[in-house]
Formats: structure tokens, C-alpha cells, sequence
């Protein structure tokens, strides 16, 4: 509505208004991995805590069971719901495997489910956690400046494409004539499209290069 | 079609895949480790691990490192892996162990520093990356911004001084 009421084309208010579910979808996403990051790095207190147990010499299944009846936090949230089936009887295997497949968090979902069949084979727990434990830390740590990485990065791309279009903005509102000409003609949408698509390669391009995995 | 990678829209670059393999080769060290520890032999544990890790999603370990212990002893495999193996510099693992398990020798150690070796070398690719990152993203960030910045800028001048001089 603003964008039609500011350039009185329709076209360019459809524009926009299509571009409005992409960045609702884009802002939605962003919000869900920052949910996930955010319980990812609450399970590695789960983790530890499970280690301390198993040490203590509680049994794998009673100490997964006894640390999802805390209160807080949301990973917890998340993992107990699961344990209803647990106590009605279903095996923590099962349990497990329904955790897995709902969550989506893979990086805790690796070791609760090696820690599952080590348990079920006989293995020492101990042993593995204290191998698990370090790499899942290094690994979260990693993650963190990874995305303090991109977050910079962000910042600076989203900076360099908004400039060209701020000034051209400010252009023409003082100096339309400079402007009326672009517009008229079908230029426009041919640059517009070319410079979008060569921006949207680029972020692309950096997003590929700052990943780790 | 066996050519087209699985997910073409989040492709993933070789340096990537390495990193993942080494990933996945890291954890099958590690529970290999603690099976050895157990007391199992390494031609048992080295399957039962490729189960376990494969029951994880760990997909790239089990396909280079599966091997039928029925048709072929665990000694040779090792040893075709230590010529065959994808990552050359990964190679002498097989090798050292290969050498260990025909004289007998404790497997444990070797297992704890293949481990401990491919940790340190995740840290330091981390590292790196973190380093090179930066640079590598202000060049992008040049090439694929500040073209279309002075395209969108210089365009409509461009447009008005053709009208002006009335250029066909």
C-alpha cells in the first residue's frame, strides 16, 4: 500500500507485495534455527548432567528419565512430552527414536541415540560421553562464531544492497528527472531483475563460503 | 542421473564433504576406542561401530569402511584401505592399524591418538575457516555488491544524458 501510494505504480506495489511471504518465510526460519541453536546449547547441560549421573552409577534409562522431569529449560520441554509413552511402557529405544525424528536437533540427537544402543550392548557410558562431550562443545562453540561470522557479514551485504536503492530513492524524490527516465522505459525492470539476481548470487555465494559444514 | 548430487540446492563444496567425512571417521574412532577398551576384537567392533554410526546418520563412514568379514579378513581390508582410502593423508591410519592387529600389538592407544589427531585437526580447520572467512566474504561482498551499486547509481545519468543529447 505505502509502495503504491509512494511511486503510483501498480506494478511495482505487486512487486513488493510478492516479495512481503518470502521475507515473512525468511524471517520465520531464522527465528526457528535460533530457537534450535538456543536448545542445543541448553542440551549440553543436559549432557553434562547425564554424565555426572551415569558416574554416580545411576543406569542410562533412569537417569535420561529422572533429568526430563526438571522444570526448566527448553530442551527439557521438548524431550519430556516423549517420556508419557516411556512410562506407559514403551522402550527408551522407541522413546529415543520418536525424540530423533520430531526434534530436528541433530547435534544432541547423535549421541542420546549412540549412548542408547552403547547402554543396550553393555558398553561403559562414561567412556563415550567423555569422548562426545568435548567434540559436541567444540562443535557448538564453533557454531556460535560461525554465526557471529555471518551475522557481520549479514549486516554488511544487506548495507551494500540497500545503498544503490536508498540513493536512488533519494534521487528521486529531489531530482526526478534524472529518474522519470529509468522508470519509463523497460530498462528498469531489466536492470532491477539483472541486479537482484546478481545480489541474490552473491549472498548465495558468501553463504556457501562461510559455512563450516 | 547418478552424477546430479542429492540436494543441488544446498550443495556442498569438497572442502565441506571433507569436513564431514573427517567428522564421521572422528566419532568412528572414538566408540571404536571405547569397544576396543571393552575388550571386543577389532574385526567385531569395527562392524558393530559401522552399525551404530550408521543407526546415527553417519552415512559417509559406512560407505568406505564397510567390509564383509565373512569373504575377507579384517587385515586385508586394512590394507586395501591403507592404497584405497578417498583422503590420502587418512591412509596411514589404516595402515597402523592394520600393522597392529596382524603382530597383535594393543590397539587402544593407536585408536585414542587417531582421535585425538583428527580433534586437533578439526580445531585447526575451525580455525582457519574462522581466519579466511572475513577476507573471503569482503571479496564477494565487492564483486557482487559494488557492481550492481554503481549500475543502479550510473544507470539513470546514463539514460538522462542520452535524452538530453537526444542519442538514438
Amino acid at each position: 500500500m505505502s509502495t503504491w501510494l509512494w511511486t503510483r505504480s501498480i506494478s511495482i506495489a505487486f512487486v513488493s507485495l510478492s516479495l512481503v511471504p518470502i521475507l515473512l518465510k525468511i524471517i520465520l526460519k531464522r527465528k526457528q534455527e535460533t530457537s534450535k541453536s538456543e536448545i542445543e546449547k541448553e542440551s549440553l547441560s543436559f549432557l553434562y548432567s547425564l554424565r555426572g549421573m551415569i558416574g554416580l552409577g545411576i543406569t542410562f534409562p533412569r537417569a535420561v528419565y529422572q533429568l526430563s522431569h526438571q522444570r526448566q529449560g527448553r530442551f527439557i520441554k521438548t524431550l519430556s512430552p516423549l517420556f508419557h509413552s516411556f512410562e506407559k511402557g514403551d522402550s527408551l529405544e522407541m522413546v529415543i527414536q520418536r525424540f530423533v525424528s520430531r526434534s530436528g536437533l541433530d547435534l544432541i540427537s547423535r549421541p542420546l541415540v549412540l549412548m542408547e544402543i552403547a547402554h543396550r550392548k553393555g558398553l561403559p557410558l562414561c567412556p563415550i560421553l567423555d569422548g562426545l562431550l568435548p567434540l559436541i562443545e567444540l562443535e557448538i562453540q564453533s557454531r556460535e562464531r560461525i554465526e557471529l561470522l555471518n551475522k557481520n557479514i549479514a549486516a554488511q551485504a544487506f548495507l551494500s544492497a540497500l545503498i544503490p536503492w536508498l540513493i536512488g530513492a533519494v534521487m528521486w524524490t529531489f531530482q526526478p528527472q534524472f529518474m522519470d527516465g529509468l522508470f519509463k522505459s523497460y530498462y528498469f525492470w531489466v536492470l532491477g531483475g539483472f541486479v537482484l539476481i546478481w545480489e541474490g548470487l552473491g549472498i548465495w555465494l558468501i553463504y556457501q563460503k562461510t559455512r563450516f559444514y | 542421473m547418478a552424477y546430479l548430487p542429492k540436494n543441488p540446492v544446498l550443495l556442498k563444496s569438497k572442502t565441506q564433504e571433507k569436513r564431514i567425512r573427517r567428522k564421521h571417521l572422528l566419532n568412528f574412532f572414538e566408540l571404536l576406542g571405547v569397544y576396543l577398551q571393552v575388550g571386543y576384537e577389532l574385526s567385531y567392533a569395527w562392524n558393530q561401530v559401522l552399525t551404530v554410526t550408521g543407526r546415527a546418520g553417519e552415512i559417509f563412514v559406512l560407505e568406505e569402511l564397510e567390509f564383509d568379514s565373512d569373504t575377507q579378513p579384517l587385515s586385508s581390508f586394512l590394507e586395501e584401505q591403507s592404497q584405497k582410502f578417498s583422503q590420502r593423508s587418512y591412509r596411514v591410519f589404516f595402515e597402523v592399524l592394520g600393522q597392529l592387529y596382524t603382530e597383535g600389538a594393543p590397539l587402544v592407544p593407536a585408536t585414542q591418538s587417531l582421535s585425538q589427531f583428527l580433534r586437533r585437526e578439526l580445531e585447526r580447520d575451525l580455525e582457519q575457516h574462522l581466519r579466511q572467512a572475513p577476507s573471503q566474504a569482503n571479496i564477494l561482498l565487492l564483486l557482487f555488491f559494488l557492481p550492481a551499486a554503481f549500475l543502479l547509481l550510473f544507470f539513470p545519468f546514463f539514460l538522462h544524458l542520452q535524452a538530453t543529447l537526444q542519442i538514438p
